[in-house]
């Protein structure tokens, strides 16, 4: 079986209370895979724990067969897990520039100039705004930055935390064909996505987290009529 | 002039080492490092030591002195502040000032008091530019040196990844992680770079100025100006400004001044850093953007009543236990430190409450004590009226000062407050006239109305009741909508003028307050020494407070008492060297070890707590652990296995 | 037509070379929901800034309520009746949910901070906090909470002001389609009915929302006004499907 990331039975607490419990979700090499659920089901925690922020207190991780449960961020990072993370991943006394070049970091492959240029031609915005310090961008900008960042990564394994929010509708669009490009290329994606549609349009799979537990999980074409989908969003807004 | 411009080149240049360290250090790890100056004096004993005691040739001792004692300080180092990466502002200066003190302590205990002399690593001898003009080996070493290194620095910063990321590292560290940039290594590099260049400046400083504990720290100080020139980041401009000085410095020499204008000579640079904190205002910002988005404010949940319970038990205790079982000199002691008390709450309003940190407090509490011993001296009956007066003078001074410098946020604040501090010891303090000079002024029996206070108990009592009633004051403010305005501040200038409430009234009211407290504290510390001395009120008393206040519990009342109880230390036989740091430094690891950033009150209001919740209801529920700690590694592990 | 409770006339800002605003008209009307939206980076933030005071313009007037307050610092404005909520959060992080809003009320009312009508506001507080459904959260400390919630507060706060002018900057942005469903719904119980409700500006990239709320839109594009009206002629507006909505929302 070749997944690319495997949760086995994973379960996280802060300070006491549980925020995961019993996750277990596989990312198969070259899929999108979406996480579905309301605020506070632990979607976040989810990505957090892959990438090392957030300690398991229990279960496994495997990234190529390989356990990466509680390795430091930046070794996770060096294997090509590329996690943009909720509410604006970027340095914000750093220029635009300075933010793409930090794309990689911990990898010599990655972050040519070649792919800084590629990145920033996907968001023409930032090109004229290379030598801003990031944290004076607007809102989209800081977002549509930190995107740009993670692509320019050349990402095994691209992690995106609500990436829509704050992205005017043109560049929504036009984001979500980028990621469909960018799928076709073999990039394993895990996202996390509030515009419900917008996630079953793209994912092959998805799961649907409720309370720090997965409660379904399938193609999106079994999903759209899910009970435990519609539950989870509290029988609002899913059309 | 040409002989003066060399001598300033030179000394700028060794202003210039100092300041680009402090930019250094600040723009690399994002502490705005106060220990530079110790570990720059550290890294000179080191390197005297290896040379001119152990007699090793010059060129073995420098490269084991720069590649492996100052990269091992710099590990040393980067672990220490590693911990401090999420707090606030106040804990960090509180800890590189701790560090200052412990580099100084430990130097004298293993090098001794006594000045000595390094001679220059430059070859001696001197050269002729032109008819009548020398330069030494030494002047020209050094500025090249300064030069090349800035230089060098500079390359590295804004030409390599390394630099990069040094600052993204800084910035917000989480993320770093997630861009694959091991922040410990990252981190341990750049105290690795700083450290390293600290130990240079030290050498250099030192052959200018000889091995002395004192003279280094001061230097230091002096290059704060020019490393605000450059804003704290700008390596070019804090060079620049770091020649600009020495060279004003050796010109205003030239016209070999004396009198009033030697004293504006020497106060020349912490002007210098007033005027530009204050004319940057704004435009000065932190490097650590990620500190608000981390919670940079813990404070919160009064607990109220009970804790209202806490401090009069307190009270009771001392007027049952004090005036009683001790003998007049230990009285006068606590009276004298419940005075200091008074205006550690002063630092806690400011800092723990509305985010303003403030070095100068004790300079506040100067005035106060200096009006007092004039108007009351001789005569003790006018104390009520030294008092107002010296609240009337505490108050004008605290807004000529603030309403330009309260625009300021954090660690500019506390530097602007320090030039003030600074200020007042140079032009003002060490002025005969004001303040007596050394041997001070006296202040023997204060009177109010019939009551006396020359007796050890009756002090006991005043200060008893002024710190009641400043603390009852104190807590009521904290309750109500004051307390509230003051954490909106604190914690979102933005959302609080939108929603109507106005910044600079707010500071501007509390700024003003605290000094008239600190004002009133100072007058109470005169009738308690008796003798009042400049040097109990220059800025290393007001650091000092600002230390014991955050190891006592910058956000409590009860940390303010604490910070006070600190001057008891004076009872305890303990030598010289070590005097007050020894118990500091045991209280500030019980905090560390308890991890708790609101310092020793809490610590102790928690242990109390659970120690009333046992007794109230032992038999009943358990009470909730005394200390944060996680589950043993056990239990966790057992819960894994269950699940 | 009424008088317009904020006009905003030719304002233009700019940062350094950059335009951010260039000779921006806008206009609210006293009562309703008037939407800003734009493309990112399009100036709509800083219009905000401008409107509130914390930003100063390079040129141009706002008038408001009839009155020139080019002049009148942030706090002042405020007093006036305009409240505000931020794109990116700014909660009083170290405060329970109740004193966030307790502390907004007291900045609104003169003397409010030395307690004056406190039994007003306290009432004030708890009947927002039900109208928003806060009260599980009322005493938990607002730095610890998520995201959608921490804008809930946001709004509640501003509305603690009992403002005319409500300025909401992407508040559904981090809300679930349940949060926002249930925030569409308060969005329009708070401002229609009586007429006693504020008068809102709406910035928000959630069209449906936008076009379902808003009486008036305003269309800004890298600076500039491209469009405004009601939005069934905006959506169908060639310049803004161009520049902002894209070909499928259309
Ligand atoms: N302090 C500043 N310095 C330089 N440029 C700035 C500054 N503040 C804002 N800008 C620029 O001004 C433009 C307008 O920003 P603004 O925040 O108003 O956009 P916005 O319409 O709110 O966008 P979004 O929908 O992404 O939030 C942006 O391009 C931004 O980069
Ligand atoms: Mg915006």
């Amino acid at each position: 079986m070749s997944s690319l990331l495997e949760l086995d039975r994973l379960s996280v607490s802060y300070g006491g209370m549980t925020a995961l419990s019993q996750v277990s979700l596989q990312v198969p090499e070259g899929c999108v895979v979406a996480l579905l659920g309301s605020n506070g089901a632990g979607k976040t925690t989810t990505l957090r724990t892959i990438s090392g922020l957030v300690r398991p207190a229990g279960g496994d991780i495997r990234f190529r067969g390989r356990s990466i449960a509680g390795l430091p961020p930046h070794r996770i990072a060096a294997l090509g897990v590329v996690h943009v993370p909720e509410g604006r991943g970027i340095f914000r006394s750093l220029t635009v520039i300075e933010n793409l070049q930090m794309a990689s970091y911990g990898r010599a492959a990655a972050g040519s100039h070649r792919d800084i240029e590629a990145a920033v031609e996907m968001f023409p915005v930032l090109g004229r705004r290379l030598n801003q310090a990031a944290g004076t961008l607007s809102g989209g900008e800081q977002q549509m930055l930190a995107l740009a960042r993670a692509f320019a990564a050349e990402p095994v394994l691209l992690m995106l935390d609500e990436i829509s929010m704050g992205l005017a509708p043109a560049i929504n669009a036009q984001l979500f064909a980028t990621i469909r490009s960018v799928a076709e290329r073999g990039i394993s994606m895990l996202l996390i996505e509030q515009y419900v549609d917008a996630a079953l349009a793209l994912a092959d799979y998805c799961y649907v987290l409720e309370k720090g537990r997965i409660v379904d999980v399938g193609e999106p074409e079994d999903l759209r009529h899910s009970e435990a989908l519609t539950a989870a969003y509290l029988g609002a807004g899913v059309t | 002039m040409l002989p003066f411009i060399i001598l300033g080149l030179s000394a700028g240049a060794a202003y210039a080492l100092a300041s680009i360290g402090i930019v250094l250090t600040y723009k690399t790890t994002g502490i705005f490092n106060f220990a530079y100056a110790g570990v720059a004096m550290f890294c000179a004993y080191v390197f005297w030591q290896l040379r001119d005691r152990w007699h090793l040739t010059q060129w073995l001792a420098l490269p084991l002195l720069l590649l492996v004692v100052a990269p091992l300080l710099g590990v040393i180092l980067e672990s220490l502040f590693r911990l401090l990466a999420a707090t606030t502002v106040e804990v960090q200066i509180v800890v590189s000032l701790g560090l200052l003190a412990f580099f100084t302590t430990f130097v004298t205990i293993i090098w001794g008091g006594n000045p000595r002399l390094l001679t220059s690593i430059f070859p001696s001898g001197k050269f002729s530019p032109a008819h009548d003009v020398y330069v030494t080996g030494d002047q020209a070493g050094t500025f090249l040196l300064a030069l090349a290194m800035a230089g060098g620095l500079y390359v590295v910063l804004n030409r390599t990844r390394l630099g990069t990321a040094t600052r993204a590292v800084v910035d917000n560290r989480d993320l770093a992680g997630l861009v694959g940039a091991n922040a410990n290594a990252v981190g341990q590099s750049a105290w690795i770079i700083s450290t390293i260049f600290a130990a240079m400046a030290g050498v250099m400083l030192s052959t200018e100025e000889g091995l002395v504990t004192y003279v280094l720290p001061a230097l230091v100080f002096f290059s704060f100006a020019p490393a605000v020139l450059g804003r704290l980041v700008n390596l070019p401009l804090a060079f620049v400004g770091a020649i600009g000085l020495g060279l004003l410095d050796s010109i205003l020499a030239k016209y070999n001044s004396s009198g009033t204008l030697a004293k504006i000579e020497t106060s020349i640079p912490y002007l210098a850093l007033f005027l530009l904190l204050v004319a940057y205002g704004r435009r000065l910002t932190e490097v650590r953007s990620s500190l608000r988005a981390t919670g940079g404010s813990r404070v919160v949940v009064h607990t109220g009543w009970r804790n209202l319970g806490w401090g009069v038990a307190a009270i009771i205790i001392a007027v049952a236990v004090v005036p009683h079982a001790f003998g007049a000199s230990t009285i006068q002691a606590f009276a004298q430190a419940m005075a200091y008390a008074v205006v550690a709450l002063t630092l806690v309003v400011l800092t723990g409450w509305t985010g303003q940190i403030s070095i100068a407090q004790m300079s506040f509490a100067g005035i106060g004590a200096f009006v007092a011993a004039h108007i009351a001296g001789t005569n003790g009956g006018l104390f009520p009226l030294a008092v107002l007066v010296g609240i009337a003078v505490a108050v004008p001074v605290s807004l000529v000062i603030g309403i330009p410098s309260l625009r300021l946020s954090g660690l500019f604040l506390a530097l602007a407050t320090m030039a003030f501090a600074l200020l007042m010891d140079k032009l003002v303090f060490a002025s005969n006239s004001i303040t007596g000079g050394l041997t001070g002024l006296n202040l023997t029996a204060a009177k109010i109305g019939p009551l006396s206070f020359a007796s050890p108990t009756a002090q006991f009592y005043l200060c008893l009741i002024a710190l009641s009633l400043a603390g009852l004051g104190a807590f009521w403010l904290r309750q109500g909508p004051i307390g509230r305005r003051l954490q909106m501040v604190r914690d979102s200038p933005n959302a609080t003028v939108t929603l109507g409430a106005s910044l600079t009234a707010t500071k501007l009211a509390v700024f003003a307050a605290c000094s008239a407290v600190a004002a009133i504290g100072g007058a109470l510390l005169a009738v308690t020494q008796a003798t009042v001395v400049p040097s109990n009120f220059s800025f290393d008393t007001s650091l000092e407070l600002l230390l014991v206040v955050v190891v006592g519990g910058r956000s409590l009342i009860s940390g303010a008492v604490i910070a006070g109880g600190f001057d008891l230390v004076q009872l305890l036989p303990l030598p010289a060297a070590v005097d007050k740091y020894l118990p500091l430094g045991i209280a500030f690891s019980v905090v560390a070890i308890a991890r708790e950033p609101d310092g020793l009150g809490r610590v102790m209001v928690r242990q109390l707590s659970y120690a009333l919740d046992v007794l109230y209801r032992r038999a009943r529920r358990p009470a909730s652990p005394p200390l944060r700690r996680t589950a043993p590694r056990l239990v966790r592990q057992k819960a894994a296995n269950r699940a | 037509m009424p008088e317009p409770l904020l006009r905003a006339n030719a304002v233009t800002v700019t940062f350094g070379g950059l335009i951010a605003l260039s000779e921006v008209d806008l206009e609210v009307a006293p009562t309703g929901i008037t939407g800003l939206i734009g493309p990112n980076g399009a100036g709509k933030t800083t219009m905000f800034n401008v409107i509130t005071g914390l930003q100063r313009p390079t040129g141009g007037t706002v008038h408001y309520d009839g009155h020139d307050i080019r002049r009148w610092a942030p706090q002042r404005r405020a007093r006036a009746g305009m409240s505000r909520t931020f794109q990116r959060l700014e909660m009083f992080v170290g405060m329970s949910v109740r004193d966030n809003l307790r502390s907004a009320w007291e900045a609104s009312v003169p003397g409010g901070v030395f307690g004056r009508q406190a039994a007003a506001g306290r009432e004030t507080v708890e009947e927002i906090l039900s109208r928003l459904q806060l009260h599980s959260f009322a005493d938990r400390r607002a730095g610890e909470l998520p995201t959608g919630i921490c804008r809930m507060v946001e709004l509640g706060r501003a509305l603690c002001t009992r403002p005319r002018l409500l300025l909401l900057d992407e508040p559904s942005s981090g809300l679930d389609a349940g949060e926002t469903a249930r925030f569409q719904d308060l969005l329009v119980e708070t401002t229609s009915g009586d007429g006693l409700g504020p008068a809102v500006l709406l910035v928000e990239h959630d069209v449906r929302l936008v076009m379902d709320v808003c009486q008036q839109i305003t269309v800004l594009d890298f600076g500039r006004r491209i469009a405004a009206g009601p939005p069934a002629e905006v959506r169908k507006d060639p310049a803004v499907i161009a520049a902002y909505l894209g070909e499928s929302a259309a």
